[in-house]
């Protein structure tokens, strides 16, 4: 009977802890950030949806590849964003909760045509990251590129709408 | 008796064209492709691409297959992780059997400055021959330096996915 205890208690504690590695080793099916900040006042939202790609070699060991689409769009009052986006992100195995992703989109605005290149990292464990932009613009045949610093904070998906 | 030979004939000559068809190529769902540049004094790369079939679509030459492309390059030159994403898109050329045509797009943009390093790739992988090419474009700009445009054209070789590497032509 004790037997029975001391492996159900082993098994228990197998199940858990390969719980929280399997749960914290995946992006969230949804993540839904604020960036700040881009313009003056103006502080976006990007909506990623995550679906897993499948697993890929590489020189790290095995590593998840999840395909991104997504969003990124403005609230009220401020310049009017809205303009999808997609992307690819993974998951290092050695690297515990940090999703590392890459999305493009590009945007007609104002008579100017925008694409926009973000590379970030999300901590889906502390619930930090960052973001890196990048911007071009064409305009009377000049493109002007413009780089931008963003820290993401999450917000709920469900309430994701202009606040 | 002959109704039933008659029958077989009939079911015959649906399956055979039906079987055809299903033995048409498709992509492997991974895909492992080191690109050897021309000339060989630029960045060689390895890419480990997952191919999934998102749909057919009808296009000018029929109905066509196509596939969302994400995956990761590896990049020669010391960068530490030197892993880009990759996301594109690709489809199963109609006039040459086994004939993959991809196109993806890797960024990256490191936070040490306004440096950034974005790379667009078009390749073709016939899967039947295994034998391919790749060109592209690479974007770069340095930290106080103007954004630098090169073309880019390689072959392209096949390499295990189990034992992905750094390109072994590194300079």
């Amino acid at each position: 009977m004790k037997h029975g205890f001391l492996v159900f208690f082993i098994l228990a504690l197998f199940l858990a802890l390969a719980g929280e590695t399997l749960a914290a080793s995946k992006p969230p099916a949804k993540i839904c950030f604020r960036l700040d900040p881009v313009l003056p006042g103006t502080s976006p939202f990007m909506s990623l949806m995550v679906k897993s790609a499948g697993s890929v070699k590489m020189i790290n060991g095995p590593t998840n590849i999840y395909a991104i689409d997504g969003s990124v769009f403005t609230p009220t009052g401020g310049p009017q964003w809205d303009y999808p986006l997609s992307g690819t992100g993974h998951m290092y195995k050695t690297e515990d909760g940090v999703f590392h992703f890459t999305v493009m989109g590009s945007t007609l605005f104002s008579g100017i045509f925008y694409t926009i290149y973000m590379e970030g990292y999300w901590n889906v464990i502390d619930k930090n990251g960052g973001i890196f932009a990048k911007s071009s613009g064409t305009f009377n045949n000049t493109t002007a590129h413009v780089t931008y610093v963003l820290t993401p904070s999450e917000v709920s998906c469900d309430t994701v709408e202009i606040p | 008796m002959k109704q039933k030979i008659f029958v077989l004939i009939v079911l015959a000559l649906f399956l055979v064209p039906a079987a055809e068809t299903v033995a048409a190529p498709k992509p492997p769902s991974n895909i492992c492709l080191e690109l050897i540049p021309v000339p060989p004094s630029a960045i060689p790369f390895v890419m480990s691409l997952v191919v999934k079939s998102v749909g057919a679509m009808a296009m000018a030459d029929g109905p066509t297959g196509f596939y969302a492309v994400n995956g990761a390059m590896l990049l020669a030159g010391g960068m530490d992780p030197p892993m880009f994403h990759m996301t594109g898109a690709g489809h199963m050329d109609k006039n040459t059997e086994g004939l993959f045509h991809f196109s993806v797009v890797s960024g990256l943009q490191p936070f040490s400055g306004n440096n950034f390093l974005i790379i667009y790739i078009e390749g073709n992988w016939n899967v039947v021959t295994k034998t391919g090419n790749a060109s592209g474009r690479i974007s770069s700009k340095e930290q106080g330096s103007p954004i630098e445009d090169h073309n880019y054209d390689s072959s392209v070789l096949e390499v295990p996915c189990k034992n992905l590497h750094l390109p072994s032509n590194t300079p």
